[in-house]
């Protein structure tokens, strides 16, 4: 899949437009609605090693200690030289179905971010169905005044952006097969 | 001849309106500063500034706030004027990646910590003039001044070091070597201590700001971003950004009393001036949260604009 790769062919395309300041935390949001019940949506996601199962990009996600804050995911993508990244767990609460992890390493041509945060959430519509909300806290993958293009903050929301609706929709897709 | 109680009357009819508290939380998302009455819990105003602020710093009686605008590296200056209204009055260039912001005690100077160029723009509060510019460790973020105004202390997130300035003389006293990526700091007068949130290694460190050393550190939650301790040096919180809680200890005994779960990445951290309340902006789910400092429960919870940081001294001390 060349998902994460649609940012970096934006910028070789001189697409996005050079900015010069300061690194800010950038904060993207996406969520998707899906015709199923929570409790059914959550047991497709709630295994912090079952993102390979959901996620199109996502060749396997192995996890050292399941579903335990610490627990450390390693994800290895369906892309040239199926680059890795490894994510940490934070918190997690099956009641609320919701967890929090962290990347711990990633190269920034992978994905061009750094300081990266995460939250996936399932949560009940009121109508029978269910919203899943994933959002994300991170900077930049150049923290410089003045950013190379393909490492500022358009690319980072770009990058980010797209690994979100590529494994929300494909979760939707999945969750709702008849 | 008017009575005392007629007096009375009148001092009090002088007072400005929203004579109560007031919180000043930086909305990165929005480039504004929202005030919020800490005693009626509501939103009053949304204040325009420059772009994506963090940091803040309140003078004491709330005449005036400060805050960094990293985005367009200034500072913005907010008047609060008798009336209760609020007014900007300035905004000026502040070094390259202003984000830390501090005043002193007197309500003088303003500190501005320059992130690329490892060094703090001293303000005068009146004029927004730059007085001096102090050389620090690299990328200074947090900063407090000592009670007497003599010492600035910088928390230098790169350089895991604390650098302590004499401002009088604008030389580096000490630069003491604290945890990993330090970045919100805490004068505690009892003690006296300097309480160090160290983002990276996951604690904070205790200093003696007379003797300029650590004294210890005390494990806490991921990321911790900034503090906060009682007046009577009883209890500190931190928040923890990559955790969504906020840990509490015992600051005498230094033994773990709590950890609760907040809004997601909470930040900027302050005790309300009543002592009664911890208030916390939490980044990413865009509220403020307030902690009762006996019960160690969240009591209340308000909606804020995007992205509320408050980093710094947010309420006037």
């Amino acid at each position: 899949m060349k998902l994460l790769l649609t940012a970096a062919v934006a910028l070789a395309l001189g697409l996005l437009a050079a900015q010069a300041h300061g690194p800010t935390r950038q904060k993207m949001i996406e969520t998707v609605d899906i015709n199923k019940p929570v409790d059914k949506v959550w047991a497709l996601v709630k295994d912090f090693d079952a993102i390979a199962k959901w996620h199109p990009v996502i060749a396997s996600s192995k996890a050292t200690k399941g579903n335990e804050p610490g627990s450390i995911r390693t994800l290895v993508l369906k892309a040239p030289g199926n680059p890795e990244i490894i994510e940490q767990l934070l918190t997690y609460s099956d009641a609320d179905h919701t967890y929090h992890y962290q990347i711990d390493t990633v190269d920034v041509k992978v994905l061009p971010i750094q300081n990266y945060s995460s939250w996936l959430k399932v949560e009940d519509d009121g109508h029978g169905g269910s919203m899943v909300e994933w959002k994300g806290a991170y900077y930049r993958g150049d923290q410089r005044n003045d950013p190379v293009p393909e490492l500022n903050d358009d690319a980072a929301n770009a990058a980010v952006k797209g690994v979100y609706r590529a494994g929300l929709d494909n979760l939707k897709k999945i969750a709702e097969a008849p | 001849m008017k009575s005392a109680w007629a007096y009375l009357t009148l001092a009090l009819a002088s007072v400005p309106a929203h004579a109560g508290t007031l919180a000043y939380v930086t909305e990165q998302g929005d480039d504004s500063v929202a005030v919020v009455d800490v005693d009626s819990w509501k939103v009053l105003e949304q204040i325009k500034v420059g772009r994506k602020p963090a940091g803040v710093a309140v003078a004491p009686g709330a005449t005036r706030i400060f805050v960094s605008n990293p985005e367009s590296a200034t500072v913005s200056a907010i008047a609060r004027g008798a009336d209760g209204q609020h007014k900007v009055v300035g905004e000026v260039k502040a070094g390259q990646g202003p984000l830390g912001i501090a005043i002193d005690r007197a309500g003088r100077q303003v500190f501005v910590a320059d992130w690329y160029n490892d060094d703090v723009h001293v303000l005068d509060a009146a004029t927004l003039g730059e007085t001096r510019v102090l050389k620090v460790g690299r990328s200074p973020s947090g900063m407090t001044t000592s009670p007497d105004d003599k010492l600035l202390f910088v928390a230098n997130r790169e350089s895991d070091t604390v650098s302590v300035i004499e401002l009088a003389t604008a030389k580096t006293l000490a630069t003491i070597a604290v945890g990993k990526a330090p970045f919100g700091v805490a004068y505690d007068e009892n003690g006296p201590r300097l309480w160090v949130a160290n983002v990276q290694s996951g604690d904070v460190s205790v200093v003696d700001p007379v003797a300029f050393r650590e004294m210890r550190r005390v494990k806490v939650g991921a990321f911790p971003y900034g503090v906060a301790v009682t007046r009577d040096g009883a209890r500190a919180f931190v928040t923890n950004q990559h955790a969504d809680s906020v840990s509490v200890i015992d600051a005498r005994t230094y033994a773990p009393l709590a950890t609760l779960n907040t809004g997601a990445y909470p930040e900027g951290i302050l005790i309300s001036p009543d002592q009664t309340r911890a208030l916390v902006a939490c980044w990413m789910d865009d509220e403020l949260d307030a902690i009762d400092v006996s019960s160690l429960k969240i009591v209340k919870r308000l909606k804020l604009g995007s992205g509320p940081r408050a980093f710094g001294q947010f309420i006037a001390p």
